[in-house]
């Protein structure tokens, strides 16, 4: 039996998928649910540094089912709905998502979807119950759905002969999740082009289906977190194409490397090509870091830490803070998992990270975590800034949902996060 | 029978004869909500809206050390993540209060429960509420999933209301039952009419207003404030950003009053029937209508001369306000509900705007008077949201300010117009004169920002859809 959740930092499956396909410019969403599933999205994501998008928030077309449809069935209310929003806006793909009322209902959203791809419009379907699972599981299908239904309405887009560069998806940053999202696909982007690597974003700036299109093209699959281990495996299938599951996406140089050598034992890629562009960031950063010194020494900033968040995120800072500023993580708490929390098991490597992991998702048990550890400063949400302020500790929102945030293009991967984070971190440890 | 008498409240559509789409002249609008069976419209194109649920967890969200227990899958609360911001920030920038001990929850049902029932896990959820947090009281907030699983939430909280010392209140929200959002608030006051105000108003004091508003934010309870003290009156502001104990001394008051008399409708009439009589007025926008409803109340409490001097001394000080004409040669279009609307219209035109369109979010038999103040040729829209037929409007018409409550500025300023939302600032008495007249001038100077973020806009609605006419999806609905 799933546990109940006070102050929950989730939404649902649905909520996934529109998280996920609002990213991809073109991309129309046709909620089959509630009137208010979509607008509920809609004031979640805003704190989760997801703000422009081709259609959003009360934009975005839904049958807004009532009571009539709930008793005698909406299936032709959706065609009516599918129908019409093809002629009201334009869109590169549709996207059907039927929430919980249609699910439990069983209306056939298959069907009414089938029926436009026959009459030679651009569309799929997802069955997006919010009972199915919180907005990780919701990207994960949306993700796999893409992969599996864009090839039958939209050939697949063929190897252009001239462009030499090996190819990689990248897989496993969810948008509003990470709220850092925006910039780091921009930085992994960044960090891997000298070495002759053309990143495929997917999500974010630019992206449209071309890019969905073109996934079969990779030569490798680049898995950041345990949310794109599907699709890999999926895309391994389909296309045979390798992936990797990145541990550690981390910040720094050190990490960069580790994340370089671990491509190059896939795929054939001269690293002395780019040895230059990795010394500049490594002496960039290691001149970043010098800047602190002084304040490094004289307030302390060798802190005991609690972290809060995705595991992905959690393990970029529990790495980065012990490795280069002498941090002490007392605890890790893992917010993203499915099933019971304590039938999760963490990794060797996770547990190398920190004296304690949990798994949790109740912001009210988390707190009475960290009260437990009695930190110095606290990483998480802003629903830990309560707990950390009680305790007179530090704060530092680094996970969703996050409050008077707004994140463009700052990032918490790779050279530019590892200095971003000096800046910001120091500049709340100085307060 | 009362609207407290009954267990659940009927839903809007069959109270109100509720339409939540329509576009058309006024004068049409008018003349069907005259007959006796109102002719019902749907959209057959939709985009999503606000509905029952998510508007009861605004305000719920906004009341002070309560629980909120939403019954449903993970995403039926996600709202609350942001209304807690909202509200965070609100009690932080405006000092609204110094503590709220509000917390929610969600019982996190899976496909399981939507098989075998949420009935043991709500139960489970609402113990552990009350032993975590000893609230006030704890309100149960139905959804959809709950409301065809038929779980039957009554009876887990009839045995634990024996059990437990507080009161805990089902909000029978199922997310379908009415076509307007405002539903969601209605069920929510009558809760709180019904559970927690007692039904004998006895103890009453003289100077004592109920003020009942769903949709107030703090800086328009501090300006209610503000002016009842100059008065030497006391304004119980209620359910909004409100205590129990503010809510519960409801029946001590001498009469009440509404700022937006469409949304307060049903605790107005509630406490009516207990003996509490209810004070009506059009919204408080602009001078006439706040002398208006300034006169209104100093009628009733027979403090007439007060209130004349009062008005006087605080006209003076927003005369200059309105005499610098900020919207003259503007073109201004309005989506706020109707009542609100009707005094919006007022004071734009007071300050030299042209109306060139109204939307107002749902229309019933509580809009007859907004709707005759109107113009009678002018077209309206009825719809909470639909950007898509706003799209097709703003195509039409030449359109410069776009003054809305929702934060929808994304779209407006795509289609080059200039919005000016006005739902966290306090537009309601004098100061809302100078506040409102200050937000034209931030417009004005937003003219460079929204040229630029219009130029190159990428507008997701087809042409052949803009040149079509407004109505098109709008359809006469079949029994």
């Amino acid at each position: 039996m799933s546990k109940s959740i006070e102050r929950g930092r989730y939404g649902c499956n649905l909520h996934g998928a529109i998280q996920t396909i609002t990213q991809i410019q073109g991309v129309v969403p046709i909620l089959h649910t509630t009137p208010g599933c979509g607008l509920q999205h809609d004031i979640a994501k805003k704190v989760g540094s997801a703000f422009a998008a081709y259609v959003q928030g009360y934009e975005i077309p839904s049958s807004n089912v009532y009571e009539k449809q709930v008793i005698f069935g909406g299936t032709s209310r959706l065609r009516e709905q599918i129908k019409n929003t093809v002629k009201v806006m334009n869109g590169d793909l549709y996207v059907t998502l039927s929430g919980c009322e249609s699910e439990m209902v069983g209306d056939d959203s298959i069907s009414m979807t089938q029926e436009i791809v026959d009459q030679g419009e651009k569309a799929i379907n997802y069955r997006a119950p919010g009972f199915k699972g919180d907005q990780y599981i919701g990207y994960e299908g949306i993700v796999s759905t893409l992969i599996d239904k864009l090839p039958s309405v939209y050939e697949n887009v063929e190897e252009e002969s001239s462009d030499n560069r090996i190819k990689v998806n990248i897989l496993g940053i969810i948008p509003v999740q990470d709220i850092y999202w925006q910039g780091n696909l921009d930085e992994i982007q960044r960090v891997l082009q000298p070495l002759g690597i053309k990143v495929n974003k997917l999500l974010g700036y630019k992206q449209s289906i071309d890019n969905w299109r073109r996934m079969n093209t990779a030569n490798l699959n680049i898995v950041v977190s345990k949310w794109g281990i599907e699709a890999a495996k999926k895309l391994k299938k389909l296309y045979h194409t390798p992936y990797i599951v990145v541990d550690n996406l981390g910040m720094g140089p050190d990490a960069m490397e580790l994340l370089v050598d671990q491509i190059a034992k896939e795929i054939p890629i001269k690293v002395e090509i780019a040895r230059d562009f990795f010394r500049a960031g490594k002496e960039r950063f290691r001149y970043a870091l010098k800047q602190i010194t002084e304040y490094y020494y004289d307030y302390d900033f060798q802190k005991s830490v609690v972290i809060v968040g995705d595991e992905s995120t959690t393990i970029r800072y529990a790495d980065f803070l012990t490795r280069y500023l002498g941090m002490e993580i007392l605890a890790i708490i893992i917010t993203d998992f499915v099933g019971e929390e304590t039938k999760q098991e963490p990794s060797e490597y996770l547990r190398s990270l920190a004296y304690d992991i949990y798994y949790k998702k109740d912001t009210r048990e988390i707190s009475q975590l960290i009260e437990e550890a009695n930190p110095e400063l606290v990483l998480g949400s802003s629903l830990e800034e309560e707990i950390a302020r009680s305790l007179g500790a530090y704060h530092y929102t680094i996970s969703y949902p996050a409050y008077n945030k707004v994140i463009i293009s700052s990032c918490n991967v790779g050279y530019e996060g590892g200095i971003g984070l000096i800046e910001n971190l120091s500049s709340v440890l100085l307060q | 029978m009362g609207v407290l008498d009954e267990r659940k409240l009927v839903a809007r559509e069959k109270r109100n004869s509720t339409i939540t789409a329509y576009y058309g002249q006024v004068e049409n609008l008018r003349e069907d909500l005259e007959v006796s069976e109102i002719r019902q419209r749907i959209r057959t194109f939709s985009q999503t809206t606000s509905d029952e649920l998510i508007v009861a967890l605004d305000l719920l969200s906004t009341i002070q050390d309560i629980a909120v227990v939403v019954h449903g899958a993970t995403g039926c609360s996600a709202s609350m993540i942001g209304y807690q911001f909202r509200n965070a920030r609100q009690f932080k920038k405006d000092g609204a209060i110094s503590s709220d001990r509000s917390t929610w929850y969600s019982t996190n049902l899976d496909e399981r429960d939507t098989i075998m029932g949420g009935d043991e896990k709500l139960r489970i959820v609402i113990e552990r509420a009350y032993n975590d947090h000893k609230p006030n009281v704890i309100f149960v907030v139905g959804t959809c999933v709950v409301a065809i699983n038929n779980d039957d939430m009554s009876s887990v909280v009839l045995e634990l209301q024996e059990e437990l010392e507080i009161p805990i209140i089902v909000i029978d929200t199922d997310g379908f039952k009415s076509k307007a959002g405002i539903n969601g608030s209605d069920i929510v006051l009558h809760g709180i009419g019904k559970y927690l105000i007692s039904q004998n108003a006895t103890d009453k004091q003289i100077r004592q207003v109920n003020i009942i508003s769903t949709t107030l934010n703090y800086k328009t309870k501090k300006e209610l404030h503000r002016i009842f003290d100059k008065l030497g009156l006391k304004a119980n502001v209620i359910p909004r950003y409100a205590t129990i104990d503010e809510i519960q001394k409801a029946n001590k008051s001498i009469a009440s009053m509404a700022l937006n008399g469409e949304e307060a409708e049903v605790l107005l009439q509630g406490l009516e029937e207990i003996g509490i009589p209810a004070i009506t007025a059009q919204a408080p926008i602009g001078t006439p209508a706040i002398s208006k409803w300034l006169n209104e109340l100093g009628k009733h409490l027979e403090i007439q001369d007060e209130i004349e001097i009062f008005i006087r001394e605080e006209e003076k000080n927003v005369q200059s306000y309105i005499a610098s004409q900020p919207l003259k040669g503007e073109k201004v279009y309005i989506d706020l509900p109707a009542s609100l609307a009707k005094s919006i219209v007022e004071l734009v035109e007071d300050l030299g705007g042209e109306v060139v369109g109204i939307t107002i979010p749902f229309v019933d038999v509580s809009n007859k008077e907004s709707l005759k103040s109107l113009k009678k040729e002018a077209y309206i829209q009825v719809g909470d949201g639909q950007l898509f037929e706003l799209a097709n409007i703003f195509s039409k018409n030449q359109v410069t300010f776009y003054i809305a409550e929702k934060a929808i500025g994304d779209f407006v300023s795509k289609q080059g117009v200039i919005p000016i939302p006005i739902g966290n600032k306090n537009i309601f008495f004098y100061q809302g004169i100078k506040t409102f007249v200050n937000s034209i001038h931030r417009a004005k100077r937003s003219v460079s920002y929204t040229r630029y973020i219009s130029e190159d806009a990428v507008n997701p609605y087809a042409n052949t859809w803009t040149k079509k006419s407004t109505n098109w999806y709008i359809k006469q609905e079949v029994k």
